[in-house]
């Protein structure tokens, strides 16, 4: 009798366990099968492994134009790799002073799709030669990456301390809003931070430059043909301009994207 | 019995596993990426206004970031340049209606030589003033920019080339879209002076 009861017993909560765990399997089902939230996310992100570099490299500070920042990758050879960095600094310093900017891009977009496509061809020429020599005030090797700072061989320019930063994991005000300042013009150059991180930041600077030049004087053209689905534009648009005191004045980056805060001043705008 | 709740168990965790997916995770090709609404920058749904600036709110998409950025800013230029046309199309017309000069072709046809050469050409001093960029659901970039341009500046070179034509600016001078033009260059020669 009484193990009938128990036997029953067990049969009854074997049949709940059965019916909740059924439920449970149905809801989860119904209700959790709901596709996974993507919010579009701002880039600002929270779990990048954070970055140090030299403090001069992410704010040059007091120094800026009368200083720049030349890049390489190491190699296997350190004083080989500094020797590139150095060279490279030497045709920035350069650029810096006094530049000729002429960019000249189109943009084709259209045919019911949202495709667009660009050509660009962007020059930039020093209008000072090169300085044959410079003075090497710091240099730094971060995670494959060589970072030179120099300066001409006339200023009198220290060499700078403060070591190692973290980059913070926020972006910095001036990637969302451009400063402003009497006489300068501001500009963001932006490049995916690929392997070789040389290449990002020398290419974020390029097109800092280049949207220095359209933010100063462009001409713009438009064509548009068809319409509707079947509309087509193309748009052109050149800049020639001179500027002067170029310097990046901030660098950030986050796991995919280098951006450099670029300044200068207006000589000439065609 | 312990068998089949076992069973049960492993199909709540595999529909669960199943179900998970990354959150975050962006997958190229993944199909059309959905403007999210609820993400925009307050300046791209409230777009500021100014009297002395122009702005133009805008947004391109693409897999490279850089072409996002140029796009949309170049896109901003152009919607500035339609901007300055209508507005200086407007001034044409008042000035036509208040000096009579439906007539005088040849003068309506300088002033618009004058302001169309001003605009439809070349944007001066405009900056991408804000930007936001976002990762799309199909792994590319959005580029939110808001470009700006002071309109002081476009007055003045359209004063100069009214100035320039003595006939122009004579019969000009006597109308209020005139008064307008020297107001705006007015607000923006002495936004240009070194504040103490």
């Amino acid at each position: 009798m009484v193990a009938g009861w128990q036997g029953g017993a067990r049969r009854i909560s074997a049949g709940l366990l059965a019916f909740w765990g059924g439920a449970v399997v149905t809801l989860l089902l119904l209700a959790g099968c709901r596709p996974p939230a993507r919010p579009v996310e701002a880039i600002a992100p929270a779990a990048t492994p954070v970055r140090t570099y030299p403090s001069w490299f992410v704010a040059p500070g007091p120094a800026l134009g009368a200083t720049a920042v030349g890049y390489a990758q190491v190699g296997l050879k350190r004083a080989e790799a500094e020797s590139a960095a150095v060279n490279d600094a030497r045709v920035r310093l350069a650029l810096a002073r006094r530049v000729r900017l002429e960019l000249d891009a189109a943009y084709e977009s259209g045919l019911g799709v949202s495709l667009t496509s660009q050509g660009e061809r962007f020059r930039e020429a020093p209008l000072d030669p090169v300085p044959d020599s410079v003075r090497l005030l710091a240099s730094e090797a971060v995670r494959g990456l060589l970072l030179v700072l120099v300066t001409g061989t006339r200023e009198s320019v220290e060499a700078p301390g403060g070591g190692l930063v973290a980059l913070d994991s926020l972006a910095p005000s001036w990637v969302r809003e451009l400063p402003r300042a009497e006489g300068l013009v501001y500009a963001l150059g932006v490049a995916p931070a690929t392997f070789r991180e040389a290449a990002g930041w020398m290419e974020a600077e390029r097109h800092g430059r280049a949207q220095l030049a359209a933010s100063v004087s462009t001409r713009v053209r438009t064509l548009a043909m068809g319409a509707g689905r079947d509309e087509a534009t193309v748009t052109t648009v050149s800049s020639a301009v001179t500027l002067a005191d170029v310097a990046v004045q901030g660098r950030w980056r986050d796991g995919q994207t280098c951006f450099v805060l670029m300044r200068g001043r207006v000589l000439e705008a065609r | 019995m312990s068998k089949r709740a076992s069973v049960l168990l492993a199909l709540s965790l595999v529909s669960l596993a199943a179900c998970g997916g990354s959150g975050t995770g962006a997958t190229p090709g993944a199909g059309p990426s959905p403007v999210n609404v609820n993400r925009l920058p307050d300046w791209f749904t409230n777009v500021p206004s100014d009297a002395n600036t122009m702005y133009a709110a805008v947004t391109a998409e693409s897999r490279d970031l850089q072409l996002a950025i140029n796009k949309a800013v170049t896109d901003g230029r152009n919607n500035l340049a339609q901007q300055m046309e209508v507005k200086f199309e407007g001034m044409s017309k008042r000035f036509q209606e208040e000096t009579g000069l439906g007539a005088d072709a040849q003068l309506i046809d300088q002033f618009t030589q004058a302001y169309k050469g001003i605009v439809s050409q070349t944007i001066n001093g405009s900056r991408a003033a804000k930007q936001e960029i976002v990762n799309t659901p199909a792994g590319g970039y959005r580029a939110y920019v808001l470009v700006e341009l002071p309109i002081g500046q476009a007055s003045q070179a359209l004063m100069q080339r009214v100035r320039a034509n003595e006939q122009m600016y004579t019969r000009f001078r006597a109308s209020q879209a005139f008064d307008e033009l020297q107001k705006e260059v007015e607000r923006y020669e002495a936004s240009q002076r070194p504040r103490p």
